[in-house]
């Protein structure tokens, strides 16, 4: 589905990712973990062709379904974005047009890629709100966000990101700004469209528990390097990299001790 | 029993919702709970259940409409989430941590203080080249330390913790609350420890009070809340926390 190859990018002077080197098979999910500046959320970033301020890429390639992603053109980057690839956010009422209906963003997200009407859309929207069993869906379609709670405005976003039947949802901090019980339905209802629609999923996220439930394979990155990459039995539960056996060993573990203990006592 | 350093009774506060004609929200509704000497006790729930409200009130930082705070000691502290704002980022770091104890100092001259602050920097790990530097270059994590070498300066018999590895990284994070730890025994302090990280509260806190709308629901020893809720709300909350 995706490949990255020997990815470099930088803002200015200084790397933020560095030759880093993954696949996503279709309907797998992928998390990477790390900590502030390591370069996760830059390499979504490049993937998305949304490089802020100075950020540039500086060599390796990005292949969707076998297709280069840095040699289209913005046109067909365009075109790609929201049909093929999209992009959940860590805020969603940031993302989310604040002065739109969910309704409305629905819509505008599918005719951009196909011609439908507004009732077409909406009887679209319903029908994934429902399969992603959010309650009520007509009073969600007719909410703006900021009339809905956080995590139901997330799990919105990502109905709305998945619209136009993605094969790819990259997704950055998805549940970082939510509170537990609510981070839970939102992990659940990314779970379940990838279980129903074989949607691939790119998760970055700082919360270990967060890709110890989700993913299939577990990409740890550490100062813009890729420093262990495996199966998440294997990364997490057997992890063979210095930094990936220190970060874990730093996760509180709902087990009555402090964090990081069992590493010098 | 040990002896009590902190006790809050049947604490209340309202604040005016939005609108036109706005109903008052109770954001705190009627909290009672104590702190012994040497003990942290949790206080965990998620966002808008009471919290940090609370905390300002036991702080002394905000009124309460009514209930009772009686604080059994000289001095209390408090750290707050988000270092980089609670650091002055244009003054350096050795006067940021001093600055306290040069209000409370009893006789010390200026550069008695700045010793002590030396050695408060010592206490919390932070290296004495640090002094010198502003506040503005240092990590989160530094800033961290700093504030709460600047919480211990004075000898507090309590300190607040409101969220105070919330905005840190994993690893740092995990280094932070093994600080707080170490302090606890070391000078006997006592913490109220506010958290939405129930999976750090469970290694860290004797005592846990869960909050929900405005009201501790349940409270008691830690691995006896987080093990065997008795209250659903409880139930619900440790079930959603994801681990390794």
């Amino acid at each position: 589905m995706l490949e990255i190859r020997n990815l470099s990018a930088a803002y200015g002077e200084s790397g933020a990712v560095k030759q880093v080197s993954f696949s996503v098979e279709p309907g797998q999910i992928v998390g990477i973990v790390g900590e502030s500046g390591s370069g996760k959320s830059t390499l979504l970033k490049c993937i998305m062709g949304l490089p802020d301020g100075r950020g540039r890429i500086l060599g390796g390639d990005i292949l969707l379904k076998g297709r280069s992603l840095l040699a289209m053109g913005e046109a067909e980057l365009q075109k790609l974005r929201g049909k093929e690839l999209a992009m959940v956010f860590q805020n969603p009422e940031l993302s989310l047009d604040p002065l739109w209906t969910i309704e409305k963003t629905f819509y505008e997200s599918i005719r951009v890629h196909s011609p439908v009407t507004k009732a077409q859309a909406r009887q679209q929207g319903i029908g994934l709100l429902k399969a992603l069993d959010l309650a009520d869906p007509e009073k969600v379609l007719a909410s703006y966000p900021f009339e809905l709670s956080g995590g139901m405005c997330q799990r919105a976003a990502i109905a709305i990101a998945v619209a136009n039947g993605p094969g790819l949802l990259l997704a950055d901090e998805p549940t970082s700004a939510l509170d537990v019980t609510v981070q839970k339905q939102v992990i659940d209802t990314m779970m379940s469209l990838r279980d129903r629609s074989g949607t691939a999923i790119l998760i970055v996220s700082h919360n270990m528990g967060v890709i110890a439930r989700m993913a299939d394979m577990v990409g740890v990155m550490k100062d813009g390097e890729l420093v262990e990459w495996g199966r998440k039995e294997q990364v997490l539960y057997e992890p063979s990299h210095p930094y990936t056996k220190a970060l874990i060993r730093s996760v509180p573990r709902m087990d009555g001790r402090l964090p990081g203990e069992a590493s010098d006592d | 029993m040990t002896e009590t350093v902190l006790e809050v009774k049947d604490l209340k506060k309202s604040f005016r919702g939005r609108g036109k004609a706005p109903e008052r929200l109770q954001a705190v509704d009627g909290v009672s709970f104590s702190v012994g000497r040497g003990e942290c006790l949790g206080l965990i729930g998620e966002s808008g259940s009471g919290k940090t409200t609370t905390a300002y009130m036991a702080a002394g930082l905000l009124p309460a409409d009514s209930g009772e705070v009686s604080f059994h000691g000289k001095h209390l502290q408090m750290v707050f989430q988000d270092p980089g704002r609670a650091l002055d980022p244009r003054r350096k770091v050795i006067d940021s941590i001093g600055e306290g104890l040069l209000y409370h100092r009893g006789g010390l001259t200026r550069s008695q203080v700045r010793e002590k602050a030396l050695e408060a920097m010592d206490m919390v790990q932070l290296d004495r080249a640090y002094a010198k530097r502003y506040g503005r270059e240092l990590s989160g994590g530094e800033c961290q330390r700093a504030t709460i070498a600047r919480a211990v300066m004075i000898r507090p018999e309590l300190i607040i913790c409101d969220e105070v590895t919330s905005a840190l990284d994993v690893s740092v994070q995990a280094q932070i609350v093994r600080l707080l730890d170490g302090l606890k025994k070391s000078l006997g302090l006592s913490y109220l420890f506010i958290s939405h990280d129930i999976a750090l509260v469970d290694g860290f806190c004797d005592r846990v009070a869960v909050m929900y709308r405005g009201k501790i629901v349940e409270m008691g020893e830690t691995s006896q809340v987080l093990r065997h809720p008795k209250e659903e709300y409880t139930k619900i909350l440790i079930d959603s926390v994801l681990t390794l």
